[in-house]
């Protein structure tokens, strides 16, 4: 009792004492204008971005790319996609990423702080694939449907 | 406490400080990590790892740089630099803990060449990564800390890759050969020095007084080792399930100095002593499974070692170099619960056996050893506290039964049955 009393006072010290609120944000999908793919099932968007699988139907290399691992829209594509590899919670999937980098056996996506520059990386980059707060309007992405 | 421990942990915590904020320094797929780390340990009884643990001990550094950069797609180097100080271990000497090249050329199949991590059950590859896992000590039974230098990485190559299987999830395989240089290991200097202690006795015997000892040359080599597991990636959602096999062949070699009278006669002699220790072959089952912030995992391992030992410039007759075989085994279960971002409360109980026929050590009595050196099993809880993204502070208790991973050569006195052990780790990395 005692140290969960102790544990409870450090976390309010620390400044965040209860569960992270609901993530009422979403996202899309964006991959470039001239990815063939329409839709892409969760499970495999999820190894994607977890590069367990490195290439797209066709055969071309997946570039994946995140959002800070405060943004509200990588808390929400955590918690949609990557939870069915069991990393519902950005720090699972920070301590995986930890993992694979410590081990020398893989290394995580680039980061982008902003839709915007995820935006401008997607469409500069061939097979890339990433994830925005809302559907962008233009600039030479298109948003990819993820299916069960 | 080491003295020259402080400065040395300092030292790099200052570097460390001045290094800039970002998490990681990614620019053209290069990426730098690093991190630094300061323990202290405490037992109730024993000295672990040829560590002054009994007193209390600062002697407990780490640190680390570690860098990958991906040239091309297809392409990526990665090292990593670490140095550490335990007890007798290390010395805050830098050296590469790992190096590797890859060529993945499909999803499929995919070549590694260097100093690789050493595949052995769920989380082998994390022994220096402080900052990747819940705990400070891994269960030993699976990743005893003893045999860190010759479990770590091995100089190699291997294939790796993953397969998918539709609808029912996913394989993930890796297979590694290699060989490896022991001359600077700690597992080197304990299998030497309770070489050289065994010979005290017969050496007493031959009315030897005031006898002493050192160990004037030692040299140890894996002329093989070898690792490879497949694991299974079920369509359940956090579950991944492992296979592992490996099996390594070392050999060891020291002469030793001993100092003696006969009468008042001084007397030196020099015996080599020749080792060969052999694994042909660790099974290892794993099965983890995270949902939310927890993750639930237990392993079992079991194997087979052979040893074998030639002396030479004995003063006596050198006993039949017969061939010992053990079958050690170990399991463990484990639990983490991440309660925020701040905490992690983990807790795990591993019991390990020196041979899997022998669990309660009737064999040891039998030969006039305690019957506790067959077993140990270890109860063990900590606390994580991330302060921060790039601080996080661990505290540790151990509660041991058993003394099979103790050696009585490190420990002056009688070893104890039930001793604990208390640890904590600060970690500073970006």
């Amino acid at each position: 009792m005692r140290i969960a009393v102790a544990a409870l006072l450090m976390s309010a010290a620390l400044g965040n004492v209860s569960p992270p609120a609901a993530d009422e944000s979403s996202y899309v999908v964006i991959v470039a204008a001239s990815n063939p793919a329409t839709s892409i099932k969760r499970q495999e968007l999820a190894r994607l971005f977890l590069k367990k699988t490195g290439r797209w139907s066709d055969g071309r290399g997946v570039a994946p790319v995140d959002q800070s691992a405060g943004s509200p829209v990588r808390n929400a594509f955590t918690r949609a996609v990557l939870a069915v590899e069991g990393m519902g919670q950005i720090s699972a999937v920070q301590n995986f990423w930890l993992q694979q980098v410590y081990s020398g056996r893989s290394t995580p996506p680039p980061v982008k702080a902003t839709d915007a520059e995820v935006i401008a990386f997607v469409a500069s980059t061939p097979g890339a694939v990433g994830y925005v707060g809302a559907a962008p309007a233009a600039g030479g992405v298109k948003v990819l449907t993820v299916t069960e | 406490m080491n003295a020259k421990t402080w400065p040395a942990g300092l030292a790099v915590a200052a570097l460390l400080a001045g290094a800039p904020a970002a998490s990681a320094q990614e620019a053209n797929n290069f990426i730098l990590r690093g991190f630094v780390s300061q323990g202290f340990l405490k037992s109730s009884a024993n000295r672990w790892l040829d560590s002054d643990t009994d007193e209390g001990t600062f002697a407990f550094t780490e640190a680390a740089l570690n860098f990958t950069a991906q040239p091309i797609p297809k392409v990526r180097v990665a090292a990593q630099l670490f140095a550490r100080d335990f007890g007798t271990q290390g010395n805050n000497r830098v050296t590469l803990d790992w190096g590797l090249g890859e060529y993945r050329a499909w999803d499929q199949l995919g070549f590694r060449i260097g100093r690789v991590k050493f595949p052995v059950g769920l989380y082998n590859t994390l022994q220096d990564a402080d900052v990747a896992r819940p705990e400070i000590f891994q269960p030993s039974g699976l990743y005893p800390p003893e045999r860190r230098d010759l479990t770590n990485a091995i100089d190699g190559g291997g294939i790796f890759g993953t397969l998918q299987m539709g609808g029912a999830g996913y394989l993930e395989y890796e297979g590694l050969y290699g060989t490896l240089d022991l001359d600077d290991s700690y597992l080197l200097v304990r299998a030497t020095n309770q070489l050289s202690a065994a010979l005290v006795p017969p050496l007493t015997a031959l009315r030897f007084s005031n006898l002493s000892y050192t160990v004037a040359e030692r040299k140890g080599r894996a002329k093989y080792g070898w690792g490879s597991y497949v694991e299974w990636h079920p369509p359940v959602s956090g579950l991944r399930l492992r296979g592992g096999m490996q099996g390594a062949s070392v050999d060891f070699a020291a002469v030793t100095a001993y100092s003696a009278f006969v009468g008042t006669a001084p007397v030196s002699l020099s015996i080599r002593s020749d080792a060969h220790y052999a694994v042909p072959h660790q099974f290892v089952f794993s099965g983890e499974y995270s949902r939310g912030g927890l993750r639930l995992t237990a392993e079992h391992s079991r194997l087979k070692t052979e040893g074998k030992t030639t002396l030479s410039g004995t003063p006596f007759p050198p006993p039949p170099a017969t061939v010992t075989i053990a079958y050690p085994t170990s399991t463990y279960g484990q639990a983490a619960y991440r309660i925020n971002e701040h905490f992690q409360a983990s807790g795990y109980y591993s019991a390990s056996y020196a041979d899997r026929n022998d669990k309660d050590g009737k064999n040891l009595v039998a030969k006039g050893q305690a019957a506790s050196g067959a077993y140990v099993k270890d109860l063990t809880f900590t606390l994580r506290v991330d302060v921060n993204p790039h601080w996080l502070i661990k505290a540790e208790l151990h509660d041991f039964n058993g003394t099979y991973n103790l050696s009585a050569v490190e420990n002056p006195k009688p070893l104890e049955k039930d001793w604990t052990l208390f640890a904590v780790k600060t970690t500073f990395h970006f």
